[in-house]
């Protein structure tokens, strides 16, 4: 896993990316997060917090890439730990718990969607192909090219390029059927490299 | 290899492997989510774990101890000792003019089977009740309830299947 960024103000047009310490992240192993979700599983909140410190970035980062905003991302974020919280005790080692965070949080990304239609303006901005949005001439940031992809291919790429899920995993986290899930894929990997093409010729 | 020759794949790729997975939020969300945490009771939790084989053990017993009562046999010329020890001997007696009949009909060799399996039921059940005197705690105690479980119920199942063969005979 790559060293953890910053980003507090992304847009689809101009992601910012800025590296740097990670204040409160914790370096713990497996067997430590094994032992802070026991411990959080009888009820011990300090542990949680230490689930919380080494995982945020890890579903912060998916959350925004998938909800392409970072206010709700961060609603996101909290929506997840708190219902991973009230979940604990169905938590089995048999998974990573990190992944197990992931499922979690796609379901409320996918949830917080459906809970702000009144967005209606912006989602369907969103949803319109970024190769279509970047005639600016200005060089585009891969992650403003993929915040630009429509809804679903983004969710597909997120989750398939980005943190190398399958498309069997893809499709079982998303609901939809691996099929579909390859087609999001290969067709956002087209818009992205018609992207990076338009890119080339404006440098 | 120049920039240019570059194939567009590989040049997605290289850009998307750059990517950072984890992204810190701009702030600390912690604050607001420990708010919304529902306090677990830790007491609540430890006690339902150290509750779990205690009731589980309660449960092997009770169903042991109702099958043992529901197929209370005569092993006085095995153990003697064992029923004296188990069972008042006014409801063993009982528990035998009930059974005698059935095991009477039975071939000898099948009750002989069945004798045995009993007596081996009986066996494990005289060690949990010597396991649960001398260390009430020994988590041992619900291996050894559920083996007798086990043989108790793999008797029961070799009842049933004598009694339907019985009935079967009698049909034709």
């Amino acid at each position: 896993m790559g060293q953890p960024v910053h980003m507090t103000n992304v847009s689809r047009k101009a992601a910012t990316i800025v590296s740097g310490p990670e204040p409160g992240l914790e370096a713990i192993d497996r067997k430590s997060v094994m032992l802070c979700v026991r411990a959080a599983q009888g009820g011990d909140i300090d542990a949680f917090e230490k689930l919380y410190r080494h995982f945020a970035g890890l579903v912060y980062g998916l959350c925004l890439r998938i909800l392409a905003s970072p206010a709700d991302a961060e609603d996101c974020v909290q929506l997840t730990f708190t219902k991973a919280w009230a979940q604990l005790e169905r938590f089995e080692a048999r998974s990573e718990f990190g992944t197990w965070l992931h499922r979690i949080a796609v379901n409320e990304a996918l949830m917080e969607k459906r809970r702000r239609k009144r967005r209606f303006e912006l989602v369907r901005a969103q949803d319109e192909p970024a190769s279509e949005k970047s005639g600016t001439g200005a060089a585009l940031d891969i992650e403003a090219a993929i915040a630009g992809l429509p809804m679903r291919r983004r969710h597909v790429f997120v989750l398939k390029a980005v943190y190398g899920y399958s498309h069997e995993e893809v499709a079982d986290l998303l609901g939809i059927s691996s099929g579909t899930a390859r087609a999001h894929y290969h067709q956002a990997r087209q818009t992205l490299m018609g992207v990076l093409d338009q890119e080339k010729q404006h440098e | 290899m120049s920039d240019n020759k570059v194939p567009r794949a590989e040049k997605l790729e290289e850009r998307v492997a750059k990517m950072a997975r984890e992204v810190m939020p701009g702030r600390d969300l912690w604050p607001e989510i420990s708010s919304r945490l529902e306090p677990r009771d830790r007491t609540t939790s430890a006690s339902r774990a150290a509750w779990q084989p205690r009731g589980w053990a309660s449960i092997c017993v009770a169903a042991a101890a109702g099958y043992l009562f529901a197929t209370w046999i005569p092993l006085s010329s095995m153990s003697p000792q064992i029923g004296q020890q188990t069972l008042p001997a006014q409801l063993r007696a009982e528990l035998m003019a009930e059974i005698q009949p059935t095991l009477d009909q039975l071939p000898a060799g099948t009750r002989a089977v069945v004798e045995t399996d009993l007596a081996g039921f009986e066996l494990d059940w005289l060690r949990v009740e010597e396991a649960s005197e001398s260390e009430p705690d020994n988590p041992l105690l619900s291996e050894l309830l559920m083996s007798a479980q086990d043989r108790a119920q793999s008797v029961r199942d070799q009842l049933v299947r004598l009694t339907n063969d019985q009935a079967e005979a009698v049909g034709t």
